[in-house]
């Protein structure tokens, strides 16, 4: 509803001030010709409507694309009981009882939500009155009919089934051999949807999780849906049991291509936990026998808009391994082995699975087949299975139930798989992530298609604030500028763009800033990574630090020193007494080469906080195993901006 | 047909059916056992494969493929008979759980197959009012003073800029960059929260409307606030909060009836629990306290 006006109010403020510009002029002299300088200085003044400055997205929206509920078979075998409506209930800021039977509320509600259950086993809606109109007539269901609407649901369907056992009840109702009646949970799903979607204050997307395991690889995609239930309702989730599902990606994206031919809507599909995948998440060879071609490149360019980089199973940004000059990349990984952990890691699979080296790797394909692959924004989200899409580390639901708060939480095993010796440990689950998305307006069309343009960064949980705009013609200035985001739209391209053709001479420039979390820590420092096509074909990465909090100066090797840390563990506290709440300035390239392809990501790192084991430890008075982490250094990672050279 | 499906009477006496057709499985004894080595394939379940394959795809199966969901029926029609003769179902807590999740599917269908009457309507809106109320709103603008940028030098600059305020000075180049820009108009406390802080939140709910105040502090920094108009709680009417009452209605009947049967249905049953064993197998916990 807020939208609606937001969106109409724009529009009249822009009829109105045309309409007062004309009428400014008019007593000049010569009504029928505008001076243009006076046109000019008209539309410099501030419009009478605070809104009307922002035809831009003004504020990031935050939500979680990957939560399960109960109806996940997995999550409902761990005891989740929440289903998709309590989901949205909470994510939208109400409290709720979670399924290990204690309360929870967020610290403040979520923007969006996609419930985004397991696709396998979700069974069809039971067609068993087809050609039969006479049953909508007996007396007995008008009776039931009537119970219902007065609220006794319960003693209605409790009186049915006593007509059941005493044979009473009538016979052209009655079960039809051949047909398993039983109700989808698909069903279930987009009812919950559509009942919470509130246009302009929440946003409850209809999707589901393609749950493909290969030999234990996990190849998981989720699917978001632009469109409504009269769309999403008219067809079935893609599944991996053969023959009506594959565990191929390929099949999925026929499978979301056949949909937006059938009913003219719109699908998108984000991967996640390549870290888990054993190598095979981003392929640049083959994949399930079959060699990466054109067609490959084109859909899953086309399809897998974003890739979830940081999520409960591990951060999936960059390995210490792939990047062994970047001091931070060494942040709450699973690097043990793959998602059941029947296969133990081995190095030379992390090029693989890592999100910085699949944009390099995306480059190099480019170069050969013309289509870069791996050119997807990037969004955090949770894949918790609580229903419970809380993920601040002093308000942490765990990933499954029996890792809702409790004193074991900290102790217990997550997985231990002794024939492969990969062993992970429930403290070693990640409070992590939310998705940002810029977008207009908080509705399923606005933010899908925010999403769709990449216009979105990740966030390990923190709802830090990261603007990254890249252009030709920044200058120190636009830093000092009141309204960087104006300056940021006006003169270059959002996260997730491209630049194309480098004006002569000139390296690319960028408009980068970012406000802290106003309930979390403050900021240390602001990074763009840079990875390019070397003029050897090779890859290369480097990571430049471009903005940090106070007069610390760089080192030898261009890096900033620590912020150091002012977290008290055995107390779960911190201070904001080091960092900045906000950062912002311009950088240029200072190595840029314009026949090289590029991409240019920002990171923004936090100062140490208490990690949830800290506040866990504190309030269980539990002690920890040795070797928890207690402290953290939340972040986000935005979209990159492509540099694309002339052919 | 697609009207008949949306039908709520119909539904309900869709589960009305698929309840007759659990309680005559359950009374039965294990499918081999009845039917003996024989499968059926009837049209009935070639349709409900037809239409399956549909819904994914969009178009359905051509006489190969069908026969490939044929195939796959069958293999899953054996291993499922097999198994139940087995009792495989029995102890594996997915199986167990599935079949009560279902249970409650029934329920929630039987609660909302028919729109809930006017009267129950005004009166879940009349005890929840307040639910519905229309939030509190602010309209207001700031200036903000970065610490980061003016140091010790924010608190006295931004006092010089409030005395120039009051002089009738423009606030439009005053003060620094700030990433949600200065304008917020009809904000509720949540998103100003959101957005600010709680801190800041708190402080501008109490500002006067009409004049620039400050400094107030945030979470960021320092900003000179000017209220320009605020709007107070105010309740919904019915009409314009109809769908969510509904909703909310619903599901409240839906969790009463799902009790409720949960509750008639546990009368059926006498339970015995090992209180000693039980007493035995605790662990506990007070030392990890």
């Amino acid at each position: 509803m807020k939208a609606t006006v937001f969106a109409s109010t724009l529009a009249t403020s822009l009829a109105i001030s045309t309409a007062a510009l004309a009428a400014d002029e008019a007593p000049g002299g010569d009504a029928g010709t505008l001076n243009k300088d006076k046109a000019g200085e008209a539309f410099k003044k501030r419009p009478y409507s605070p809104y009307a400055d922002r035809s831009f997205p003004a504020r990031p929206f935050f939500g979680d694309t990957h939560l399960h509920t109960g109806f996940s078979m997995d999550a409902g075998a761990f005891g989740c009981r929440l289903n998709p409506r309590d989901a949205y209930r909470f994510a939208r800021g109400e409290q709720i009882i979670a399924s290990s039977g204690q309360p929870a509320k967020l610290s403040r509600p979520l923007d969006f939500l996609v419930v985004a259950d397991h696709s396998d086993n979700m069974g069809f809606f039971p067609d068993l009155f087809a050609g039969k109109p006479e049953v909508l007539s007996p007396p007995m269901g008008r009776k039931w009919y009537d119970m219902i609407q007065a609220g006794k649901g319960g003693e209605a369907a409790l009186d049915i089934i006593g007509q059941f056992s005493q044979g009473t009840f009538p016979k052209e109702l009655m079960y039809m051999p051949g047909t398993r009646a039983y109700r989808g949970a698909w069903q279930e799903t987009v009812a919950a949807a559509e009942h919470y979607n509130d246009p302009g204050r929440f946003t409850a997307f209809i999707g589901y999780e393609w749950t493909s395991l290969d030999k234990g690889n996990n190849l998981h995609r989720n699917v978001v849906f632009r469109d409504n239930a009269d769309k999403a309702m008219q067809v079935e989730p893609f599944t991996c049991y053969p023959p009506l599902g594959s565990t191929n990606p390929i099949e999925l994206w026929k499978w979301m291509d056949a949909y937006e031919k059938k009913t003219g809507g719109s699908v998108l599909a984000l991967a996640h936990n390549g870290n888990l995948s054993n190598g095979t998440m981003f392929p640049i060879t083959e994949a399930f026998g079959k060699a990466i071609d054109r067609e490959y490149v084109e859909a899953r360019a086309k399809w897998e808009r974003l890739y979830e980089a940081t999520q409960m199973k591990g951060d999936g940004e960059s390995h210490p391994f792939l990047s062994p000059n970047d001091e931070f990349a060494d942040y709450e990984l699973w690097d043990k082995g793959n998602l059941d952990g029947s296969e133990a890691k081995k190095k030379e699979m992390l090029e693989f699975e890592y999100t910085r080296s699949a944009l390099k790797n995306g480059l190099k394909l480019e170069a050969k087949l013309g289509t870069n692959p791996y050119k997807f924004g990037l969004v955090g989200s949770s894949d918790a299975h609580t229903g419970i899409a809380s993920f601040e580390e002093d308000n942490f639901f765990g990933k499954t139930t029996p890792q809702e708060p409790s004193a074991h939480r900290m102790t217990a095993a997550f997985m231990d798989n002794p024939k492969t010796g990969v062993k992970i440990m429930d403290w070693e689950v990640v409070s992590s992530g939310y998705a940002a998305v810029w977008a207009q307006e908080n509705t399923r069309a606005s933010i899908f298609d925010a999403m769709y343009r990449k216009e979105t960064y990740a966030t390990t949980g923190s709802r830090m604030t990261v603007r990254f705009f890249g252009g030709w013609d920044f200058e120190a200035a636009d830093a000092n500028s009141r309204e960087p985001a104006v300056i940021g739209y006006s003169k270059g391209v959002p996260m997730g763009g491209d630049l194309y053709e480098a004006p002569a001479g000139k390296s690319p420039s960028f408009l980068v800033g970012a406000m802290k979390d106003p309930l979390s820590g403050n900021l240390d420092r602001i990074q763009v990574i840079k990875g390019w096509l070397d003029a050897k074909g090779d890859v290369q990465e480097k990571v430049y630090d471009v903005a940090w909090s106070g007069d610390r100066k760089p080192g030898a090797d261009a890096k900033v020193p620590s912020v150091g840390s002012t977290v008290d563990v055995a107390n779960a506290t911190w201070s904001n007494t080091i960092g900045a709440p906000e950062l912002i300035t311009v950088w240029k390239d200072p190595e840029f080469d314009a026949k090289q392809r590029a991409f240019y990501y920002v990171r923004v790192i936090e100062i140490p906080t208490p990690r949830w084991t800290a506040y866990d430890a504190k309030r269980f008075g539990v002690k920890p195993l040795p070797g928890t982490r207690m402290t953290t250094t939340e972040r986000a990672y935005t979209s990159p901006i492509w540099f694309n050279p002339a052919k | 047909m697609k009207k008949l499906i949306k039908e709520p009477l119909l539904h309900f006496l869709a589960i009305g059916a698929l309840l007759f057709a659990v309680n005559a499985w359950r009374s039965s004894k294990r499918p081999a056992e009845v039917n003996g080595p024989r499968i059926e394939v009837t049209a009935a379940t070639i349709g409900r494969l037809c239409a399956g394959y549909e819904r994914q795809f969009g178009q359905g199966p051509d006489a190969a493929e069908l026969r490939g969901l044929v195939t796959a029926h069958v293999r899953e029609e054996v291993l499922c008979r097999e198994a139940l003769a087995l009792g495989l179902d029995r102890d594996d807590s997915i199986v167990r759980r599935r079949l009560a999740q279902k249970m409650e599917f029934l329920t929630d269908d039987v609660t909302s197959a028919a729109p809930p009457e006017e009267a129950a309507v005004e009166r879940y809106f009349a005890e929840h009012a307040a639910v519905y109320a229309k939030p509190g709103q602010v309209s207001f603008r700031h200036v903000y003073f970065s610490k980061e940028k003016r140091g010790a030098k924010a608190g006295t600059e931004a006092a010089e800029c409030l005395a120039a305020l009051a002089r009738g000075a423009s606030d439009e180049a005053m003060g620094d960059a700030f990433l949600y820009g200065f304008n917020f108009a009809e904000r509720e406390k949540n998103d100003v929260t959101a957005l600010f802080g709680q801190d800041f939140a708190k402080q501008l709910a109490v500002l006067p409307a009409g004049a620039w105040q400050g400094p107030v502090e945030s979470s960021f920094g320092l900003h000179l606030v000017r209220v320009d108009a605020r709007s107070e709680a105010a309740p919904a009417k019915l009409s314009e909060v109809r769908a969510a009452v509904e909703r909310d209605l619903n599901d409240e009947r839906r969790v009463t009836a799902n009790r409720e049967i949960y509750e008639k249905l546990r009368e059926r049953y006498e339970v015995a629990v090992d209180e000693a064993a039980l007493a035995k197998s605790a662990v506990s916990k007070t030392a990890q306290r």
